[in-house]
């Protein structure tokens, strides 16, 4: 069921109400666990009211709109109706503990200013954020959700059926300045990525999809929202904080709908496995599910082993435990384990990985002390070739770590206003992913970035992310510092270190600086710093061009060499 | 009498959950928990579906915030809001 070359999302969308206005769409699973199908011509017909109401406020073809909603139904809705009058819909992740995350204003500014977005959506209590952000940028149009509750006519929604090479959507990628990068996706790109998916995922009619992970992440927006809706696979949705308060839903929903396919971070499995206790899973049978697949953070064996392990007896098979690699770049996901097989893993000698470059394969099948275990991601999509790459984009041999590079008909147009960074990702009749791996035979394994990114439960920060909040804290030197993110299997995602120098004047006592690096990352970025530590004044060298070493200082600290003047876990 | 009782119960779960090898004395009904990231988002989720199941009391997404989750103090007064 592949696309023609004149098609577009909306097109697609239209095919279907017209071929199975019937046919279930969406649902949403409650915390009760009750949840209520809604056909697609019922989907159609409220994104068409919410895409009018959209129109009346200004937004037409070819506009930005910004939503800064949780993934509940309303998101959904505005999300479709977005899509049905042809505007470029870009999901902006909202706090999901109110009061922290106090920088968002700026990146919300930011990405308004990049986008020239025509209209931004915010929830209700957003209103002094909106009215700043209304302010700031007179020509846009700042909507609340309860814009949505009444009015609204679908039949005078102004239904657009884009051309092939005309924009899709916007996606945020974390950037290199503090801020996030815009990712271009036209309708092309969208749709190769959703075809090279539906093969390698071996999608059919009786498959039935569940997600909790965000529309605003390419996980929930792409892999599970845009697959669905365009290939006719109906889709349970759990709001994500609802998933996160209580992860057995997951396991509830893939039970009770008759699901066959979902999606999870690492760090999804991990959670899920350690949270929910046996007394939780009376009449769950996860039998019917063919695919976990795991994405968009580092893949542990452990993790795979363990969630399967843990509910075999609920039906799990090993066989069902599958593995992808993609990134906002290249739309959604790029390579697949087999659909029909199991995931492949290598035990390579971590020395001669780590220090020379090359993957060699061991004797042991795991524990061994001098091997690592390196689960593949899978293979590209059919379309798609792979290159291993050195700095110089010479290609590498089977087993020699370089980055991984895409020659890939879902390639984005590039990042909005970053000419720079566009450059370099896209180079010759490849994207550069910024990801470190090696290939054998078609098997693509991931080793690591190339880019020192931190992928903290399969959101990622850049370590510009933390320079702003850092240089507002008394006693430490402002620019001198590093932050990374430390593998750590026992919760499936990295946990996240700050180095930083102290300055010679500084009479705080360390303690409470420390204290300040966690309360202040916490409150501006909304999320938790696992360990602070603070060295002398002159002590962090940085690279001939200025720039910090922050992969430098993270082999200094997994090497236990830093000598830290203080230090706080 | 009630709030007492609260307060115990979630220091209790936060030294258990979040703060295995803390003293108890070190926590007290007034440290701030979010802001000072002892809580992060995950764990303060966590807290909330504890909350919502000793309780019996249903925590609306933009509740779940800084002005009722920061300390202990706070945390015991919006529970026994949310039962009243």
């Amino acid at each position: 069921m592949t696309h023609d070359s004149n098609k577009s999302l909306q097109a697609i969308f239209r095919e279907r109400l017209e071929r199975d206005p019937e046919g279930n769409a969406l649902t949403f699973f409650n915390p009760d666990g009750t949840h209520t199908w809604r056909t697609f011509r019922e989907f159609h017909e409220t994104g068409a009211r919410y895409g009018s109401i959209l129109s009346s406020n200004g937004l037409s073809r070819g506009n930005v709109c910004v939503f800064m909603l949780p993934s509940d139904e309303i998101s959904a809705n505005a999300l479709f109706g977005s899509l049905l009058i042809g505007a470029l819909p870009l999901m902006v992740a909202p706090p999901v503990v109110r009061g922290l995350h106090s920088n968002l204003k700026d990146v919300l500014e930011h990405v308004v200013s990049t986008t020239s977005a025509r209209v931004v959506v915010l929830e209700d209590d957003e209103k002094d954020l909106g009215e700043a952000l209304q302010k700031s940028h007179p020509e846009t149009c700042v909507l609340y959700i309860s814009v949505f509750q009444k009015g609204g006519d679908p039949a005078s929604a102004p239904l657009v059926f884009p051309e092939s090479d005309d924009l899709a959507a916007l996606q945020l990628t974390s950037g290199t300045t503090g801020f996030p990068r815009v990712c271009v996706w036209d309708q092309n790109a969208v749709l190769q990525t959703l075809d090279g998916m539906e093969l390698a995922m071996k999608l059919g009619k009786d498959d039935i999809c569940v997600n909790w992970t965000p529309l605003y992440h390419d996980m929930g927006l792409i892999n599970n929202f845009m697959l669905c809706m365009t290939k006719g696979i109906p889709l349970v949705m759990l709001e994500t904080i609802n998933f996160l308060k209580k992860p057995v839903l997951w396991l509830q929903a893939l039970s009770s709908t008759g699901a066959t396919v979902t999606w999870s971070p690492n760090f999804g499995y991990t959670f899920t496995a350690q949270r929910v206790r046996d007394h939780h899973l009376k009449d769950i049978n996860l039998g019917k599910i063919k695919a976990f697949w795991n994405a968009a953070e580092r893949i542990h064996l452990d993790t795979m082993l363990t969630f399967q392990k843990k509910f075999e007896p609920f039906g799990v098979k090993l066989s069902a435990m599958k593995t992808n690699f993609g990134c906002a770049e290249n739309v959604g996901g790029a390579t697949f384990s087999d659909a029909d097989g199991d995931f492949v893993v290598e035990h390579v000698n971590k020395h001669r990985l780590f220090d020379e470059g090359i993957a060699v394969r061991g004797t042991a099948t795991n524990g061994g002390a001098d091997t690592v275990a390196i689960v593949g991601v899978g293979r590209p999509y059919p379309g798609m070739t792979i290159q291993i790459q050195d700095a110089d984009c010479n290609p590498l041999p089977d087993g020699h770590v370089g980055e991984i590079a895409l020659d890939t008909p879902s390639r984005m147009k590039g990042y909005l206003g970053n000419e720079e960074d566009t450059s370099y990702a896209i180079r010759g009749k490849y994207l550069h992913t910024g990801d470190y791996g090696y290939m054998r035979g078609e098997e693509v394994f991931w080793t690591g970035r190339v880019r020192e990114r931190i992928n903290l439960h399969g959101k990622k920060f850049d370590p510009s992310d933390f320079e702003s909040v850092l240089v507002q804290i008394d006693g430490l030197r402002p620019g001198c510092f590093a932050a990374f993110g430390i593998d750590d299997e026992k919760i499936g995602t990295q946990r996240l270190v700050i180095v930083s120098e102290v300055r010679d004047s500084n009479e705080r006592p360390l303690e409470t600086v420390m204290d300040d690096v966690r309360a202040q990352v916490a409150t501006h970025i909304g999320i938790k710093v696992d360990e602070v530590l603070l060295l002398p004044q002159g002590t962090m060298t940085k690279t001939s061009s200025g720039k910090r070493r922050h992969r430098f200082y993270r082999e200094l600290y997994l090497d236990g060499e830093l000598a830290a003047l203080a230090e706080q876990r | 009498m009630e709030s007492e009782k609260i307060k115990e119960a979630v220091k209790e779960y936060i030294l258990k959950e979040f703060l295995p090898d803390e003293a108890p004395e070190n926590l007290s009904f007034t440290t701030a928990l979010v802001t000072t990231g002892i809580l992060d988002s995950l764990a303060t989720l966590d807290l909330v579906s504890f909350l919502e199941e000793t309780y019996g009391i249903k925590v609306a997404a933009h509740e779940v915030g800084v002005d009722h989750m920061n300390t202990i103090d706070e945390i015991a007064s919006f529970v026994v809001s949310k039962q009243a």
